[in-house]
């Protein structure tokens, strides 16, 4: 623990409690007002709403859905990533870069677009099945994506690139002496990797497939889009459905059972992970052994490129299609291709113009206010190490357990009653982001400032900086490239934001998240392609960025 | 410090973009599908130089939730209402969220399809329909009973989600029994959002058959989609989907404007461009809709739906969502 | 208390805490002009807190300091002069240079924060840059220059603002053997030839002896002893210091006699002896005899003990043998003469000893 002197000293302290101030007005505030509301009747603190929530007919049904979607999610993820990162990391197939980046392409693009994609893929007059059809004249289809299995299937193409990454991350970094060690005493090849090389890498795994889990169950753009025509309902489709009613206690109680459900997943990833101690990281860049394929590498290879084209590229052409053609189903002529819907979108339709607008302007704004407060914060707990910073810092991070549509919830209790109404506004959906993304913003700030080493910055005090000379010279500098990756990691996700908008938005405020959900949900399929087209593009320029910057993709499900 | 200046931009550009209380502004909240309401507002516009609609476009149940929670606010943004759930106004009168206006336009629509006090006005006829993809059926049904025939291949809306729809399912309730649902949720019908997505899955192929408003499915028809309108002969069920002024809109003038646009011969002639039956006796229907005059309409109970709207939904989805 | 300008550091009963843990236990010291002062003692005997405290980058719990004769901080009146204004320069373990500014920026850092014309602080740097030999090096950034030169840099940083009191901690520790040795004796040079007082922390006690003028002993954030490198080795205050500078070997011996200066010890063998020191009355002591003050003999002479060589070591300039006396090994150091193989009788004189209480 160090402590450093400073002249400025109040000045610290007022700066801090201007921080802690907004992390209560952005998170404390809404959260607290959740759970009490939870417990609120008729005026009284009772367990009623629970009660009435848990005895509605069909709500086990949908926490059997949420859990079970969401383990059978995690699994397949686990079963589709860990085998592909092997492949990436451990043995000598080619073109690993090219592999490497298409493996993880369904990461970046939105899993909504994704169900839409899919939608017209697979959904019952889907490309898939027309062409089933014609080629055996059955009218069997191969597989209807508006399903339990559909919701599956979705699902985990997007999370698996997670576990994906994280295995590679993990296997680059093994120590390969501890491989070697268990071959030279006598371990074949499978037997090393299941003794040594998968328990070594267990952690990655599990502290991958938790946040896979978490991410499923809180979703609600895709078990919108596909689960409600099959009559499959989840949590969050289920408190959805609630806040149209309106029903907002029962709302409020399920959103705080989903709440319990993500932080037990913590815990237990905590506890899982803190068992034992797997210090594996060796820090050099070592080259870990290879495997040849031998005779097996062009089976794998044609398979490999088959599930990219299968699940990266194909599902792009699908939303693309959809966007140009005069309505969906039409035959697959030239004469059915048409720009329209695009000229539509950005020049004839105020929604979607709106939309695109509000969007920038609520990931530029989220972005930078949670990069903003995370590095006050930050710079408090890291740098200055201000007592109590470090609780400023926990709670900043809570969201991070709080799922989407909790957020929503929260925040239409917390802003739809006098004396600050925000309800209806964009202001509240801004809220909503900062509150949501922060935690995002924290990790960034955090890890930048931390690289910055104290010395640099005593250094300069020596040299006759005072704190705020020592402040702009040295650590401002140093700390700009981290947090423009730490903004670029808020904007990507803020700007095609669904499951918040959809639930805060009104007449003006739409989101291209809410637009694009909206649209696809009231048939105008088309035109919600169209924008999925749009949404794409800054994601593709956005990730370029980011892996400029960063030299890696972000690591968490969005 | 580029990023904190492209913020000031932003916010910047975000505040002066104009303030809808500034006046000829008012708030439409409605159920009309997207592009048509577009469309009609466009035309507003056109033909009051210097007003200004912002839309607000969703289902009608969620459309009366918004209003339900601007009011818990205090602060109710809508200045018109337009949506298709009819049996919702009767509340809306009561709670005192209706604001009297006879327009002068209105003398040319029937009795029936206006509130005799003024609280309300019909400006579009629509009716729930069966449509059906014409290159996937080849007997088309002609009765309602038919639809559960088609098991998997057909849909219907979500009263959730459609506001005719919950008109619909409360005359069907009331009239035949909420066994009609149970059959068609034993044949294993799909239930989807609202009608333009039902007509959509129509058009799509996805279904054979679907509920659907006649004037989407027209729509769709007039692109050259592959779908066309079945009138059962039971009858259809044919709301006149009235537009109202919320007694708390902070443009009177401006509302009352668009209430006299919606049932003017030039808003009418409008909307039948939209495929939307009119009110007005003297004008017109769209072309491939019959005259609103032959229409067989199965009577709706209003003031039922209205006492029971809660009660029908539930009981929807407890019976085809299940 | 009147602090007279010849002393450039003056640190008065300073404690500090963190925590539970007592970090400086109330040490006072004092660093003369154009003194080569070290702070020397194990990891995590207080050493370099005790400099951060001189530097102002730690806030004592208790007592005072001065720099160049002002009070910098008095925690008894509240008063902490924050680090940029006590005119000290400091090199960091890990050099600290900033890695986004080139070296001439890095140098010419303190300067600009004082305002001086572009001129003057151009003269001055280059002037800097000859004291410590890094002509030419200016526009390079730290991440091309080796660690020797990155070394230079911090100095030169900390030099160019003609400071009261340069603080170094432990600033040699990440070079390599060569390097090191290197560096301290340019370090010495450039004393010389500034007359600079230099406060300096490290936890090795060779270089400290080569280096310093005095030296204070820490152990367990409490001084032990504060002397020049002759007094420290050749009169340790206790057995730590003994232990800690230079190598010794430590036998417990009872008390059998005390008269005026001498007193009768029994060593563990049995024997007895008699030993210089002052000890208290106690029944009980540590005898201390460093291994090259032991003389080694073939022959008994009285008052010599007798051993058996365990092991010999030849290194060349010096012999080192482990010698054990019943059960308790001495190590003795000789010159390559007469040499003994394990196994053989040796008899040892532990005539020049000190004697410690325990």
């Amino acid at each position: 623990m160090k402590s450093s002197s400073t002249s400025p000293f109040d000045a610290k302290y007022v700066v801090m409690a201007a921080a802690f101030l907004a992390i209560i007005v952005v998170v404390v505030y809404p959260t607290s007002l959740l759970l009490m509301q939870s417990l609120l009747f008729e005026g009284g603190f009772s367990l009623q709403n629970y009660m009435r929530a848990f005895l509605r007919e069909g709500i086990l049904d949908v926490l059997y859905n949420s859990l079970w979607l969401s383990l059978v999610v995690t699994l397949l993820s686990v079963a589709i990533g860990t085998p592909l990162a092997w492949l990436i990391s451990r043995t000598d197939i080619g073109m690993k870069n090219y592999l490497r980046t298409l493996f993880m392409m369904p990461f970046t693009i939105p899993p909504f677009v994704g169900a839409m994609a899919w939608i017209r893929l697979f959904g019952p007059a889907g490309l898939a099945n027309q062409l089933l059809s014609y080629l055996t004249g059955s009218e069997q289809e191969i597989f209807n994506v508006y399903s339990p299995g559909g919701v599956v299937a979705v699902m985990a193409i997007h999370s698996y690139p997670f576990i994906f990454i994280n295995v590679v991350g993990a296997l680059e970094r093994m120590d390969p002496t501890l491989e070697e060690s268990a071959r030279i005493a006598g371990a074949g090849v499978f037997k090393t990797m299941r003794t040594i090389t998968v328990p070594l890498v267990l952690p990655s795994i599990i502290a991958g497939g938790i946040l896979v889990f978490i991410a499923t169950i809180e979703n609600f753009g895709i078990p919108a889009m596909l689960g409600m025509r099959a009559r499959f309902l989840v949590l969050s489709t289920t408190i959805y459905r609630l806040l149209q009613v309106p029903d907002i206690p029962s709302a409020t109680a399920l959103s705080t059972l989903l709440m319990a459900i993500t932080i037990l997943a913590l815990f237990a990833q905590r506890w899982l992970l803190g068992r034992r101690r797997y210090t594996v990281i060796s820090g050099k860049a070592i080259r870990p052994r290879i495997a040849h394929l031998g005779s097996w590498k062009p089976l794998l290879t044609i398979i490999a490129w088959l599930f990219i084209f299968l699940v990266s590229i194909l599902p792009l052409f699908a939303v693309f299609l959809t966007a140009s053609t005069k309505y969906v189903g039409a035959p697959l002529v030239p004469e059915s291709f048409t720009p329209k819907y695009f000229h539509y979108i950005l020049f004839e339709f105020p929604v979607t113009q709106r939309a695109i607008m509000n969007s920038l302007f609520l990931a530029v704004s989220a972005a930078t206010i949670a990069v903003f407060l995370g590095s006050v914060i930050s710079y408090m707990k890291v740098k200055a190490k201000i007592r109590g910073s470090g609780i400023v810092d926990a709670v900043g991070t809570i969201p991070y357990a709080i799922p989407g549509i909790v957020v929503a919830v929260a925040m239409i209790l917390a802003w739809s009653v006098g004396p600050i109404v925000l309800y209806g506004t964009i202001w509240i959906i801004l809220m909503a982001y900062v509150m949501r993304y922060l935690p995002s913003a924290l990790r960034s700030t955090n890890a930048t400032l931390h690289q910055i080493d104290d010395s640099l910055e005593e250094a300069a005090r020596t040299s006759g900086a005072s704190w705020l000379n020592a402040f702009k010279d040295i650590v401002l500098p140093l700390s700009r490239p981290g947090m423009f990756a730490g903004w670029i990691l808020v904007f990507m996700p803020a700007f095609r934001e669904l499951t918040i908008s959809a639930l805060l938005w009104s007449s003006g405020t739409e989101t291209v998240g809410a637009a694009t959900f909206e649209l696809q949900d009231a048939g105008y399929k088309e035109i919600a392609a169209a924008l999925a087209c749009i949404v794409l593009a800054v994601t593709v320029v956005g990730d370029n960025l980011v892996w400029k910057v960063r030299g890696q993709v972000e690591s968490t499900p969005s | 410090m580029v990023i904190v200046i492209v913020a000031a931009c932003a916010v910047g550009y975000y505040i002066l973009q104009p303030r809808r209380e500034v006046k000829g502004v008012i708030n439409l909240y409605t159920s009309i599908p997207m592009a048509t309401a577009t469309a009609v507002v466009k035309d507003f516009e056109a033909s009051y130089p210097g007003t200004k609609v912002e839309l607000f476009r969703t289902g009608s149940s969620e459309v009366l939730a918004k209003i339900w929670a601007e009011k818990q606010a205090g602060a109710i943004k809508a200045d018109v209402i337009w949506i298709a759930d009819a049996s919702a106004y009767y509340n809306m009168i009561e709670q005192g969220l209706l604001m009297k206006y006879k327009s002068s336009e209105a003398e040319n629509v029937p009795g029936a399809m206006k509130d005799p006090d003024g609280y309300w006005t019909g400006a579009r006829l629509i009716n729930m329909i069966i449509a059906y993809n014409t290159k996937l059926v080849k007997t088309p049904p002609n009765s309602w009973y038919d639809f559960q025939k088609f098991g998997k291949r057909a849909c219907t809306p979500n009263p959730l989600g459609s506001g005719a729809m919950l008109v619909t399912a409360g005359t069907i309730a009331n009239a035949w029994g909420w066994d009609f649902f149970r059959d068609l949720r034993k044949a294993g019908v799909l239930v989807v959002s609202g009608n333009s997505e039902a007509a959509a899955a129509v058009v799509a192929g996805e279904v054979d058959v679907g509920m659907t408003l006649d004037y989407i499915a027209l729509g769709e028809k007039k692109k050259g989609a592959p779908i066309e309108i079945v009138w059962p002969k039971e009858g259809v069920f044919s709301i006149a989907s009235p537009v109202a002024i919320l007694s708390t809109t902070k443009n009177p003038d401006t509302a009352k404007t668009f209430v006299d646009y919606a049932v003017s011969k030039r808003g009418q002639e409008f909307m039948v461009k939209e495929n939307l039956m009119p009110v007005r006796i003297d004008v017109t229907g769209p072309t491939g809709l019959p005259n609103s005059k032959d229409v067989k309409a199965i009577t709706i109970p209003y003031r039922w739906i209205a006492d029971n709207s809660e009660n029908i939904v539930s009981e929807f989805e407890k019976i085809m969502l299940r | 208390m009147k602090v007279r300008q010849a002393e450039k550091v003056k640190v008065d009963n300073l404690t500090k805490r963190f925590g539970k843990v007592t970090a400086v236990d109330d040490v006072t010291v004092s660093v003369s002009d154009g003194e080569f002062f070290s702070f020397l003692g194990p990891s995590g005997c207080g050493k370099s807190t005790l400099l951060r405290c001189i530097a102002g980058l730690e806030i004592p719990d208790a007592g005072f300091v001065y720099v160049g004769g002002q009070l910098v901080t008095s925690v008894s009146q509240g008063l902490l002069t924050p680090p940029e204004r006590r005119n000290i320069g400091m090199v960091f373990q890990n050099y600290a240079v900033w890695p986004h500014m080139t070296v001439f920026q890095n140098i010419a850092y303190p300067l600009k924060i004082k305002k001086m014309s572009e001129k003057k602080i151009k003269e001055d740097v280059i002037r800097i840059l000859e004291l410590v030999r890094l002509q030419g090096l200016d526009s390079r950034y730290p991440s091309e220059l080796s660690g020797g030169q990155q070394q230079r840099v911090a100095l030169a940083r900390a030099l160019v603002m003609n400071p009261e009191v340069m603080l170094l901690d432990e600033p040699l520790s990440n070079l390599d053997a060569k390097l090191r040795e290197e560096m301290r004796f340019e370090l010495k040079d450039l004393q010389a030839r500034t007359g600079l007082t230099i406060v300096y922390v490290t936890h090795d006690q060779a270089e400290s002896m080569a280096m310093s003028d005095r030296i204070l002993v820490m152990d367990k954030g409490a001084t032990q002893q504060i002397g020049t490198p002759r007094e420290i080795y050749e009169t340790p205050k206790d057995p730590f210091v003994a232990g800690f500078i230079g190598l010794t070997n430590l036998l417990p011996v009872k008390v059998l006699n005390k008269q005026e200066k001498t007193i009768v010890v029994e060593l563990p063998s049995g024997q007895s002896m008699s030993c210089k020191g002052d000890i208290g009355v106690e029944d009980k002591a540590i005898l201390s005899v460093r291994p090259e003050e032991i003389e080694i003999s073939r022959t008994h002479f009285p008052g010599f003990v007798k051993g058996v060589v365990r092991r010999t070591v030849y290194l060349g300039n010096v012999v080192d043998y482990r010698i054990s006396i019943n059960d308790h090994e001495l190590r003795v150091q000789t010159g390559p003469r007469d040499i003994f193989r394990a196994g053989e009788t040796a008899y040892l004189s532990l005539e020049r000893n000190i004697l410690f209480s325990v």
